[in-house]
């Protein structure tokens, strides 16, 4: 097997081990069996490069790993077939991911597609993979997302299956974490003016209305424009409606920006929960002391019960794994890195033809797995190729390894898979 | 109240834009070199001191000492090997070296930084705020003003009565009859890059504080270097200093009237500037 890389994005660490797998394979396999060996194309495209390769850290590890697990081949239907993968760097770009998907669809003809993270990346690249006919895989963006502005509310897609929460499901995880702690019940909320901020902050579908339903007082103010240096307006609004809860969604610059401001204003919620910019542990980090209580939504922690259909490693296993390896912290997209590898596989090993595009797309359809993130099976979900999984919410402590540990303080949506590990606190302003 | 508490939120912000707009001054406005990396030097220059202090335990008053003297050594070596090979009557070469010199300090500090947002830890000065008659300011903000006062002063100081600033003002309006005279305009021009960079220095520890930094922030807080620069007019100090509280007080006018409306408050302030007074509010009569 070999694996492919882009000479003018790839890093030195990925494009030595690539030539690494490439030299070994050549050398392991003799002449004739390299040539009657049938190969599978996987496509990977992936934000590796640019202000979304936080994502794309664990994509790049991950097709690694596999790269490992499958250079003997796999066997299909008692034949074993070598996997060619094309990790392809998007550069946060979606543009580029569209550009990508079209030339390894064409020229290098692959036979399945995985858009690894990302409304920017999924969605383009899906597009063309239902243009062209290429089954297509993706996570790591709301359901909402993958389906709404691609027009899949009048009819589902024939193509492109996706696998994550909704956004009915994260607002039920931020009421649900507000409910467990003592406050007025006055939320104020941030939405920042680009397309995350418009479908969080919508009055039809979003935060305010979901938050009203539960039975809060919500103050929007009109949304900001990403990368303000000023939040003075916002914080008096909260301030003269003692707004004890801040929500809503905005980047680390943003909310660390809000927050100094806040100190400086004398205003201390009592609650800070915010999507995107608390996901991963450098977003904490940057929040320095008052990072401590600050809360988020969790789609995937070492403490899920499941394991890897590919490798039996638990989730504990595969953080621990990664923090050994590449000495940093887990990071959630780490567990769905891995799932939608374990979707790929399976769904070739049950192809009735692993070469042809359409006996892929039928054994993708019809799967029905239980992954490191849960069980994955398109139909029952909200949409035809939707399946939704679990979230919760967590909030950041004080960590004894590293400087932030994540623990999760609510689970009203999923009780069956975890339970809440503590009971959440308001944050101590000092 | 609002509005007395938004123009005092708009000055303390402009504070801020008078530090990155400074050294703009000097550098455009006065030499006439339009520095595209002005903002991504400033990137270089926070992530600096945020890697240094996590290595030296220094306060934050250690770290401006620290900082301030490779920023210096920046700054020359800058003018020295790049900028003097490009800077002449002519605008456009220097623009065009330092819009490529732009993309390879993002792309270099993606390599060895990576694309994580970073801050300095918050040390109690970021969050201090004090009050009078109910409205609170920021310890940080106020210093950040009081800094960009002094820097201005002493700047304005240095350009009017220093053998420096004569021969700096020379070699601007006419290099080869300053040459003549027996000012070095290219020794004088390594000088001025060297102390506009310094002030970046101070600018960039300010920065990491308040907020965060990532390689791709820096010409995201450009613009409003120029914009002041430009709404104050060329050539002047002071200029560039009030341009810097116009911008300010205009962006936090306009977010009080509607959060999504400040910083368009900003452009259009600069927008009407330039269509009514197009040399700058105090430029200098010719």
């Amino acid at each position: 097997m070999t694996l492919t890389i882009n000479p003018h994005t790839v890093d030195r660490r990925t494009l030595l081990k690539g030539l690494g797998a490439v030299t070994a394979a050549t050398i392991a396999l003799p002449h004739g069996a390299r040539a009657a060996a049938k190969t599978i194309k996987v496509g990977v495209i992936s934000p590796m490069t640019g202000p979304l390769s936080l994502f794309g850290d664990t994509d790049d590890y991950t097709a690694n790993k596999i790269m490992d697990l499958v250079k003997d081949g796999i066997e299909i239907g008692g034949e074993t077939y070598n996997i060619e993968i094309l990790l392809r760097d998007a550069q946060s770009n979606p543009n580029k991911a569209a550009e990508i998907a079209g030339d390894l669809i064409l020229n290098d003809e692959v036979h399945i597609m995985l858009p690894a993270s990302t409304t920017d990346i999924n969605n383009p690249t899906a597009d063309q993979c239902e243009l062209y006919g290429v089954p297509c895989i993706s996570s790591n963006s709301p359901w909402q997302a993958f389906v709404m502005p691609r027009g899949g509310a009048e009819q589902p897609f024939e193509w492109t299956y996706h696998f994550f929460w909704g956004l009915e499901d994260v607002l039920g995880t931020f009421t649900g974490m507000w409910k467990s702690i003592e406050t007025n019940g006055k939320v104020g909320m941030l939405f920042p003016r680009n397309a995350d901020g418009e479908t969080w902050g919508s009055d039809e579908y979003g935060l305010p209305p979901a938050v009203r339903d539960a039975g809060f007082e919500a103050f929007a103010p009109s949304m900001f424009e990403p990368r303000t240096n000023d939040f003075s307006a916002q914080i008096a609004e909260f301030k003269r409606n003692e707004c004890e809860i801040v929500g809503g969604i905005t980047y680390v610059a943003d909310l660390k920006t809000f927050i100094t401001q806040c100190n400086q204003q004398n205003y201390h919620p009592k609650v800070v929960t915010v999507a995107a910019a608390l996901l991963f542990p450098s977003g904490i980090e940057a929040m320095g002391e008052l990072g401590t209580g600050m809360s988020s939504e969790v789609w995937w922690t070492p403490a899920f019960p499941y394991t890897s259909s590919l490798t039996g490693q638990t989730s504990q296993d595969l953080a621990d794994n990664w923090e050994s390896e590449t000495g940093k912290q887990w990071t959630q997209p780490l567990g769905y890195a891995h799932a939608l590898w374990e979707v790929i596989l399976d769904t070739l090993k049950r192809s009735e033809n692993p070469l042809d595009r359409m006996a892929n797309r039928d054994a993708l359809a019809a799967t029905n797995l239980d992954t490191i993130v849960g069980n994955i099976r398109f139909g029952d979900g909200p949409h035809a190729n939707i399946c939704k999984t679990p979230i919760f919410g967590g909030q950041w402590v004080k960590g004894e390894k590293w400087p932030f540990d994540l623990k999760i303080v609510d689970a009203s949506l999923n009780p069956d898979v975890l339970q809440p590990e503590a009971q959440m606190f308001p944050i101590a302003w000092s | 109240m609002q509005w007395l508490d938004a123009i005092i939120q708009g000055v303390l912000l402009g504070g801020m834009y008078a530090q990155y707009a400074l050294g703009m001054a000097l550098m455009f406005g006065v030499m006439r070199i339009v520095n595209i990396a002005h903002g991504d030097v400033m990137i270089l220059l926070s992530l600096i001191v945020i890697s240094l202090a996590g290595v030296l335990p220094l306060g934050n008053i250690g770290l401006i000492v620290v900082i301030v003297p490779i920023a210096v050594l920046l700054g020359w070596v800058l003018q020295k090997f790049i900028l003097n090979k490009v800077v002449g009557a002519d605008p456009l070469p220097s623009l065009i070296a330092t819009f490529g010199l732009s993309i390879a300090l993002q792309n270099l500090m993606l390599e060895v930084w990576s694309a994580d947002t970073r801050s300095l830890p918050n040390s109690g000065i970021a969050s201090a705020s004090f009050e009078i008659g109910g409205i609170y300011m920021g310890l940080l903000p106020v210093l950040v003003l009081i800094c960009a006062v002094v820097l201005t002063g002493g700047l304005d100081a240095v350009l009017r009565y220093s053998r420096f600033g004569r021969g700096l003002r020379a070699a601007a309006a006419d290099t080869e009859a300053a040459a003549m005279t027996g000012v070095d305009p290219k020794r004088i021009y390594a000088i001025a890059t060297a102390i506009a960079v310094a002030i970046l220095g101070l600018a960039a520890v300010f920065a990491a504080l308040r907020a965060t930094v990532s390689p791709s922030d820096g010409s995201a807080q450009l613009i409003y270097a120029f914009e002041a620069v430009i709404i104050g007019g060329m050539g002047s100090l002071w200029g560039a200093f009030l341009g810097a509280m116009v911008l300010g007080v205009a962006q936090a006018i306009g977010l009080r009237i509607d959060p999504g409306l400040g910083i368009l408050f900003g452009h259009l302030v600069f927008l009407a500037v330039l269509a009514t007074r197009p040399e700058g509010i105090m430029a200098r009569k010719k």
